[in-house]
């Protein structure tokens, strides 16, 4: 018994060194009154260290519910999380606070930059909560900035920059800890379609330049083109999963068929 | 499935790790005179209304100080305020009270989706706390301290026209300006009582349900 024991946590061992995230059977259940709405309905998914995945499905279907079970936002009804070995649902409401500042960053589709405090501020701001000396977490805001394309913006507030260089400043802002994963919520859907794409170039570089795993809602379909793997999600549960070459000749039949395929799809 | 789950722990660095999480005093400081600076008008209103409370109750409790600096053959066991006056004084800084705790409820409601920003980059309800109880008490401070000081010049000014400027001696003055400090103190004290409920509400702020809040 006692040599199962071990041996099966080796084996897990191995399997959460290649897995950023796992989750296993999570739940997530709403009651409003004596209706019972089922958000997440048992979701199974491995996301792998330095993966691009995203994850589709109209609305409703749980996408956002997961993005917040996966981040320590909420907590799941029933079933497991794992953030880089980290099993989320065991963790009290101060080792949340710690996980999401140094293991998550978080990308939202309202930018949720803090209005009074400058692109550098809000960069910093993280990594005030991780307990980095003032003049390294400057250092590293700066450094950031300057990949996101913002190193002459640094002292200017949100108000004073445009949409897309607002996700630009959220998006250093999520780099900011070197977290396991970025989560991101709708990045795109705020912005318009060649700002949108600038964005989802940005992550994909960041994603590839930083080795960071990085989980994206989106409707986007430029999003899907860019990502590793393509998770659909429908009535709280996992869908289909689609690697990236069958998505790209998926893409291309689209463009060929496009009645039927979007038939077949809904 | 389910027990290979169980055998996996959690991560020993984050048990016991909260100790090590810091914010310091100064970005608590900034956010909560962010917060005043951001509602200036509403804030002023506040702080005028407990500046006005601590005037009166500095007045009375100076009134008071200043009346005891007199020759008890000249007051003749005649009292500066009765008992009856006191009862207007708790209703003023039951008042000031009330729009202290308004203000920074509000506060906090307006900033929910803030306070959910901040915790989904890693702020605990501890620090947000810490935001709310400065923005409170700074609020109480500066009431207190400009309220006081009206209220010790109100009183030494009515002294001086009411009773004589004889008795209003150099030891009577010193005497009086202690009000101010005692009024800042109460200030402080009733300010940081208000913020309790603000504060139980803004800790309790779940980051998920913040980040669906709308304005």
């Amino acid at each position: 018994m006692a040599s199962q024991f071990t041996m099966q946590s080796s084996e897990n061992d191995g399997l959460l060194d290649e897995q950023a995230v796992i989750v296993e059977g999570a739940k997530k259940y709403y009651y409003m009154g004596s209706e019972c709405v089922k958000a997440l309905d048992g979701i199974d998914l491995q996301i792998e260290k330095g993966e691009y995945v995203s994850i589709m499905g109209p609305s409703g279907s749980g996408k956002t519910t997961l993005f917040n079970v996966v981040g320590g936002l909420t907590q799941p009804t029933d079933g497991q999380v794992f953030i880089d070995k980290t099993d989320i649902s065991k963790l009290d409401a101060n080792e949340l606070a710690w996980l999401r500042c140094r293991k998550i960053g978080y990308i939202f589709q309202t930018f949720n930059l803090i209005p009074i405090m400058t692109a550098l501020q809000n960069v910093t701001l993280p990594m005030i909560f991780a307990g980095i000396a003032k003049a390294e977490r400057e250092d590293r805001a700066y450094e950031l900035l300057k990949m996101v394309g913002l190193g002459a913006r640094a002292n200017h507030k949100p108000t004073e920059l445009s949409g897309g260089q607002q996700q630009r400043v959220a998006i250093a802002r999520s780099f900011a800890n070197d977290p396991a994963i970025v989560l991101a919520d709708e990045p795109t859907g705020n912005l318009d379609l060649k700002t949108g794409l600038e964005i989802i170039n940005l992550m994909i570089e960041m994603n590839k330049q930083k080795h960071v795993t990085i989980m994206c809602n989106t409707h986007d379909l430029k999003i899907i083109n860019a990502s590793d793997r393509i998770i659909w999600i429908r009535d709280g549960q996992v869908d289909r999963i689609e690697t990236k070459d069958q998505v790209q000749i998926e893409v291309g039949s689209l463009k060929d068929s496009t009645g039927r395929d979007a038939a077949e799809r809904h | 499935m389910k027990n290979q789950a169980e055998t996996r722990l959690v991560d020993p660095l984050v048990h016991g790790a909260y100790t090590s999480s810091q914010f310091p005093v100064s970005a608590a400081l900034l956010f909560a005179l962010q917060g005043i600076r951001l509602r200036l008008g509403r804030m002023a209103l506040v702080f005028l209304g407990i500046s006005l409370a601590m005037a009166f109750t500095g007045a009375l409790l100076t009134t008071d100080v200043l009346y005891r600096h007199i020759p008890p053959e000249v007051t003749a066991g005649q009292q500066s305020a009765g008992a009856f006056r006191w009862m207007w004084v708790a209703v003023a800084l039951l008042i000031s009270a009330s729009g202290t705790l308004n203000a920074i409820l509000m506060s906090v409601t307006e900033r929910i989706k803030e306070i959910g920003t901040l915790k989904c980059l890693g702020a605990k309800s501890i620090h947000i706390v810490e935001i709310f109880v400065f923005e409170s008490v700074l609020l109480g401070l500066l009431g207190g301290l400009v309220g006081g000081l009206l209220g010790y010049l109100f009183a030494a000014a009515s002294f001086v026209m009411n009773i004589s400027s004889r008795y209003l001696t150099a030891a009577a003055m010193l005497d009086g300006a202690q009000v101010i400090l005692i009024c800042v103190g109460i200030s402080m004290t009733l300010a940081l009582l208000a913020s309790v409920i603000p504060v139980l509400v803004a800790a309790k702020i779940e980051p998920a349900s913040a980040m669906r809040y709308e304005v």
